[in-house]
């Protein structure tokens, strides 16, 4: 635990400017602005304080929520960004699903009437999704439309597994051909690998059947276009990462079959004339790699991750093994093991943490590693050199470190072909910065020349349109804005997206056991870039004076961003306000301390960080007054913190009645946040309204 | 007789006085003035005839008359390109018959187009990557040289790239990667590539090209272009240009050249006749002022000024522009950008001054320039020939001037004495110029602030900051660069220790 204090502690990183930067994509400044807005406040004057306005809550239960909803340009666009169902159309949508199932779903892939040669390692058939992806040369119009996000075609399908899901495919050509986006079947057999095009050493060594959330997840992964799937979930997380594992195994060794077999041609050739490889004149033809070797990069939160990872692919490659077995098949596995493995977090045996807590800390939780991985002819090595790995599994701040250390260059990033991001929620409690600023690195200009053989490089390669040849695997347990964004703005595959769109039907107030008005407050703000001033005064205005009544205590405010964090306790010490704080940084005896005097009233208000909530899960007792600044970026953390003002964990000695109050601050660009809590038809009614405050109660 | 023999011993007196490279050169000219003067007396008859079937010749000749390809021969045409002019009559069809060629010719005669178009000729009959090369001294007429090959080939669809120094090198790298159709290079660069890039190779070349041959050598290329002789297939056309024919460049026709077939269009160190030229004899530290003055008659006209240093250069720019006049500095010590700007911003009209070293002397596009100023006399000859070649050209008239200083004479009758004539003094009255004398001072001093701060600017070192190793103060003494192997190998061994080390640290 003090370990990963002291990381948290580290000073920041100064992010040198990349040496040359494709322009066209801008970065993500959100928290840049957020932390110079916040820079800005303090030295602008205090505003003088408007005349309090006494609050008066309209009282409305769940099940009566009006329909008197107007709808808003803004609404419009999140309607269909969200692709929501208004309630109307439940039935229907219901009754079109029916329809749906009675129709036979004709079979998608034709049997090949040839017959498959069996021997392993000699497949020298023609891989079409593959060839098709990376054959195909775009031109400086498509690249120019891709940029604008010209011409996408939008297809919206049901699969069972998967459920709504919406494709973004690009028109490149004047004769687009409405692609296939049917429901493919299940892969329950080796035969079913093979007809999609999987290495015949894979095929033998897969566990099968696949789920039907892996076949369909493989389904379009093998298609190579991008997938957005934010309902990863403790359950399915193995078969996730089975299937991306299986897709990037894969992809690699076509990639390495590819490239070996022209070595053999180009040194035939070579050989007839008598000179080396690097002197003789290669078709066109050979054209098969990019500037550097590196194909694949996994960007996974902990080690615990990354062992799981390399597990997978050596059970695919060499057959399902114990690590005794794993360490003669894979190279530095001994070492990998003492490194990844293991336990790093404690989890008390009285008074457990939840279980959620326990799922996602088991293990080792080192969240700074980056694991080089290069392929041979008959293994697997770790640990391997950056420019010569096909694979790196890297945590966010690893990658960070990769393109931020100056002594060296950062351009193995340059011809990635696949990104596959997993646990992306755990990246927002870690530091979503790191992130944004490694996927600024990737594809950009190598600083020296590539040991590559230059005539072996792909043509768009050298052009710099890598990007548009990446795909883009990006998982999360839930869906946020930053997720959105990544996806929206740094995914550019030409072949297209596919998005889960499923709504939330019911969100985390469900699991409220408290019983409570919680109270939504909606602030006006212009524009999502005023969104934390506007939300900073009104609390200065609206909330704080509340704490100046006679009798107020027992207040927690939780705070999901750790910068409003520092802007509302630097504003607390210059009111003198009587608060306590708890934040990802506090050390233990100073929780305990806060804790306790929070408890006793010592303290009218708990000032309290998401970030420290997700990493330790504390128990707070004594909370009778809970206020959100803004929607919790975790949905389970809603209830959860609600349900600690159960009346077993109050004091009784307060002389407090049963009065407590629950309030949720909340903006219009808060709608994904909302979805996760109320459900996505609540949360599109709380920020298209007129009204300015909505009601639940689980009060009988 | 006697006076034959005095003025032998005069030149064998000022022979012995020089350094050993003036005295090369001297003979050099001797032997040139020998042969010229037997080429006259021999040939006296036969330039009347030829002179007579010229224009002839050149009221009929047409492109397709020379045996060019359709699609090029429309591609003159949309160029704006009448007729073939006398180096492109000479050189293209022996060119098209398969041979090597020779050719001396001065910048502005067409040479360009003389190998341009044959070579884009074949290649349109043999498709294939890495067909030409083409090598130049300097970036600047790579780059012209890369224009007109766009220009031309652009309905054909021919890929072209300039590999110079000052550019990026790995962005170079990925367009050679791409196999162009041409390449036009100075020699130090490509050099770079064919060592540090994995790959890259030469032996499918089918034609090469020397375009400025004796400015590619007397720049101490040579080391550089042995190097890539060596990796040239030994079966290729070559084409070799050059203004004067030097031992040197003799030299490179015998080792590179197959019986080649010898074009000479170029009147040996004439000048035109619409070319009026003069001289100012004044004292040296009244130049600026006559300077000026001469801006100030002459304006409306476009002005080359040349300087024989770069802190000139800059100097005599900036006290142009605190009086007003919009001067633009082009120098070696410039950026590769900025000079394509200057020279971008010379050609639109912006400006109607160029201020530059010889860098600019020869081989640059430049568009007609009305006046040549010799602002400090050249030290070579030969130098003067092709500044003053900035100007008369391709049948217009044009001025030259040449500042004359106390110090200057012998350099100046030098000149002269190249020519076979004296040049004319330029009038002007010494009271008009003297009016001047106050504010000409006044810039002087605003000049010398400015340039100053500039030297602070650059951190104190006038040559630190922007060495490229083809600009016209290229000594020669450069740095090779080390092989990518053993950088690439240090690198990764650093790289990966010190991944393993802050691993240690962080658990």
């Amino acid at each position: 635990m003090k370990q990963k204090h002291s990381k948290n502690r580290a000073k920041p990183y100064k992010k040198p400017t990349p040496a040359r930067r494709n322009e066209r994509f801008s970065k993500n400044y959100s928290f840049i602005q957020r932390s110079k807005q916040m820079e800005e406040s303090h030295r602008r004057e205090r505003m003088p304080t408007a005349p309090k306005q006494e609050y008066e809550p309209v009282a409305e239960l769940l099940p009566e929520i009006q329909d008197d909803v107007d709808e808003t340009e803004f609404y419009k666009k999140l309607i269909t960004g969200v692709n929501n169902i208004p309630t109307s159309d439940i039935l229907r949508s219901k009754a079109e699903k029916e329809e749906d199932h009675v129709i036979p779903v004709p079979r998608k892939i034709k049997p090949k009437k040839e017959k498959r040669s069996e021997q392993l390692g000699v497949d020298l058939e023609i891989y079409n999704s593959f060839s098709k992806r990376f054959d195909f040369e775009l031109s400086t119009d498509n690249i120019n439309d891709l940029i604008a996000r010209k011409d996408v075609k939008t297809i919206k399908r049901n699969w069972s597994a998967l459920g709504n899901v919406r494709f973004d495919i690009p028109r490149l050509t004047e004769d687009f051909k409405e692609p296939d986006c049917s429901e493919p079947k299940d892969i329950a057999s080796t035969e079913d690998l093979q007809k999609l095009e999987v290495k015949a050493s894979i095929c033998a060594n897969a566990k099968l059947p696949l789920t039907a959330l892996q076949s369909q997840l493989f389904y379009i992964a093998n298609n190579y276009q991008d997938i957005y799937y934010p309902h990863r979930t403790h359950g399915n997380a193995e078969d996730i990462r089975y299937v991306y594992c299986l897709h990037a195994l894969n992809h690699m060794l076509k990639v390495r079959s590819l490239i070996l077999r022209n070595n053999e041609k180009v040194s035939a050739l070579a050989k007839s004339q008598k000179m080396s490889p690097n002197e003789i004149s290669i078709p066109e033809s050979f054209r098969d790699q990019g500037l550097k070797r590196m194909k694949v990069v996994f960007v996974v939160p902990f080690r615990e991750s990354a062992l799981r990872i390399v597990n997978i692919l050596g059970d695919l490659l060499f057959g399902s093994q114990d690590d005794q077995a794993r360490k003669t098949s894979i190279a530095n596995y001994e070492r990998f093991l003492g490194d990844y493995s293991g336990n790093t977090i404690y989890f008390p045996k009285t008074n457990p943490k939840p279980m959620d807590y326990e799922q996602t800390f088991s293990g080792n939780t080192d969240d700074n590693f980056k694991l080089g991985i290069r392929f041979t002819k008959k293994t697997m090595s770790l640990f391997s050199d950056m420019n010569a790995s096909d694979m790196l599994i890297a945590s966010p701040l690893g990658l960070r470190m990769l393109v931020t250390d100056k002594e060296s260059d950062f351009d193995f990033l340059n011809s990635i072909e696949l990104l596959i991001i997993d646990q992306a929620e755990l990246f927002l409690a870690q530091n979503w910065e790191n992130l944004l600023h490694s996927l600024d690195h990737l594809h950009l200009q190598p600083q020296k020349l590539p040991d590559t053989n230059c005539q072996r490089v792909r043509t768009w390669c050298l052009s710099g349109a890598s990007s548009f040849y990446r795909q883009t695997l990006f998982f999360s347990s839930h869906e946020l804005p930053e997720f959105r964004a990544v996806f929206n703005s740094k995914c550019n595959n030409y072949q297209g997206k596919v998005r889960d769109s499923n709504l939330v039907e019911h969100g985390d107030i469900r699991n409220v056991l408290t019983p409570i008005h919680q109270v939504f407050r909606l602030i006006n703000c212009s524009s999502v870039e005023t969104t934390f001033d506007d939300r900073f005064q009104y609390f200065v205005k609206n909330i704080m004076p509340q704490f100046s009544k006679p009798g107020f205590s027992h207040c927690m405010l939780y705070v999901p961003s750790y910068f409003d964090y520092v802007r509302i306790r630097n504003h607390f010490k210059t009111e003198m306000v009587s608060f306590v704080q708890i934040n990802e940084y506090t050390k233990k005896e100073k929780i305990s301390r806060a804790r306790d005097i929070f408890f006793h009233s010592g303290a009218s208000v708990l000032l309290y960080s998401e970030r420290a909530h997700f990493f330790r899960r504390t128990r707070i007792k004594g909370i009778r007054n809970l206020i959100m600044y803004q929607p919790p970026n975790f949905p389970h953390f809603y209830s959860e913190i609600i349900n600690l003002m159960l009346k077993t964990n109050q004091n009784p000695r307060d002389g407090f009645g049963d009065e407590m109050s629950v309030s949720i601050l909340y903006t219009k660009y808060d709608l994904l946040s909302l979805s996760n809590i109320v459900g996505s038809e609540n949360a599109a009614k709380l920020t298209s309204g007129q009204k300015d405050s909505y009601l639940f109660s689980t009060k009988t | 007789m006697s006076e034959t023999s005095e003025d032998e011993q005069t030149q064998l007196q000022t022979s012995d006085e020089e350094e050993d490279l003036g005295s090369e050169e001297e003979q050099e000219d001797e032997d040139n003035n020998h042969k010229e003067g037997d080429s006259e007396a021999a040939l006296s008859g036969e330039d009347d005839k030829g002179s007579e079937d010229d224009a002839a010749e050149e009221q009929k000749l047409t492109w397709k008359d020379l045996g060019l390809n359709e699609a090029l021969c429309q591609a003159c045409d949309e160029l704006k390109w009448k007729a073939p002019s006398k180096i492109q009559r000479e050189a293209i069809p022996v060119a098209l018959q398969g041979k090597d060629v020779i050719g001396l010719a001065e910048t502005g005669s067409g040479k360009t187009g003389a190998f341009a178009l044959p070579i884009l000729h074949a290649l349109l009959e043999n498709p294939q990557r890495y067909f030409a090369l083409v090598l130049t001294p300097t970036r600047e007429l790579a780059f012209q040289i890369g224009e007109q090959f766009e220009a031309l080939g652009s309905g054909i669809g021919i890929k072209c790239c300039v590999v110079v120094g000052g550019m990026d090198m790995v962005a170079q790298g990925l367009q050679l990667a791409k196999k162009p159709h041409i390449i036009i290079a100075t020699p130090g660069r490509l050099v770079d590539h064919l060592e540090n890039m994995k790959g890259f190779n030469l032996k499918a070349i089918k034609y090469l090209v020397m375009d400025e041959a004796d400015r590619i050598l007397n720049m101490d290329f040579e080391v550089e272009l042995d190097k890539i002789l060596k990796v040239l297939p030994r079966e290729r056309r070559t084409f070799l240009f050059s203004a004067t024919m030097t031992k040197k460049v003799k030299k490179l026709q015998r080792a590179s050249l197959k019986d080649p077939v010898k074009v000479e269009v170029s009147n040996k160190y004439q000048t035109v006749e619409q070319l009026q030229q003069s001289y100012l004899f004044i004292p040296v530290k009244y130049k600026d002022v006559y300077l000026v003055h001469i801006l100030n008659e002459l304006a409306g006209n476009s002005f080359m000024i040349f300087c024989s240093t770069c802190n000139n250069t800059v100097k005599t720019a900036l006290m142009l522009r605190a009086l007003g006049l919009a001067a633009i500095p082009l120098h070696g010590q410039m950026s590769q950008n900025k000079r394509l700007a200057a020279l971008n911003k010379f050609k639109a009209k912006n400006r109607s001054i160029l201020i530059s070293t010889d860098v600019a002397s020869r081989g640059l596009d430049i568009p007609h320039v009305d006046v040549v100023v010799n602002f400090d006399i050249p030290t070579h000859s030969k130098d003067y020939i092709h500044r003053v070649g900035r100007t008369a050209r391709a049948g217009r008239s044009g001025k030259a001037i040449t500042l004359v200083s106390q110090y200057d004479i012998e350099l100046y009758q030098r000149i002269e004495h190249l020519l076979g004539k004296q040049l004319t003094l330029y009038k002007c009255e010494e009271d008009e110029v003297m009016a001047l004398q106050e504010r000409v001072a006044e810039a002087q001093r605003t000049a010398k602030l400015e340039l100053k701060d500039l030297e602070d600017t650059r951190g104190g070192h006038k040559r630190g900051g922007d060495t490229h190793d083809d600009s016209e103060n290229f000594t020669g003494a450069r740095k090779r660069m080390k092989p990518m192997g053993g950088t690439g190998g240090g690198g990764r061994k650093s790289f990966g220790k010190k991944n393993w080390s802050k691993g240690k640290q962080k658990r």
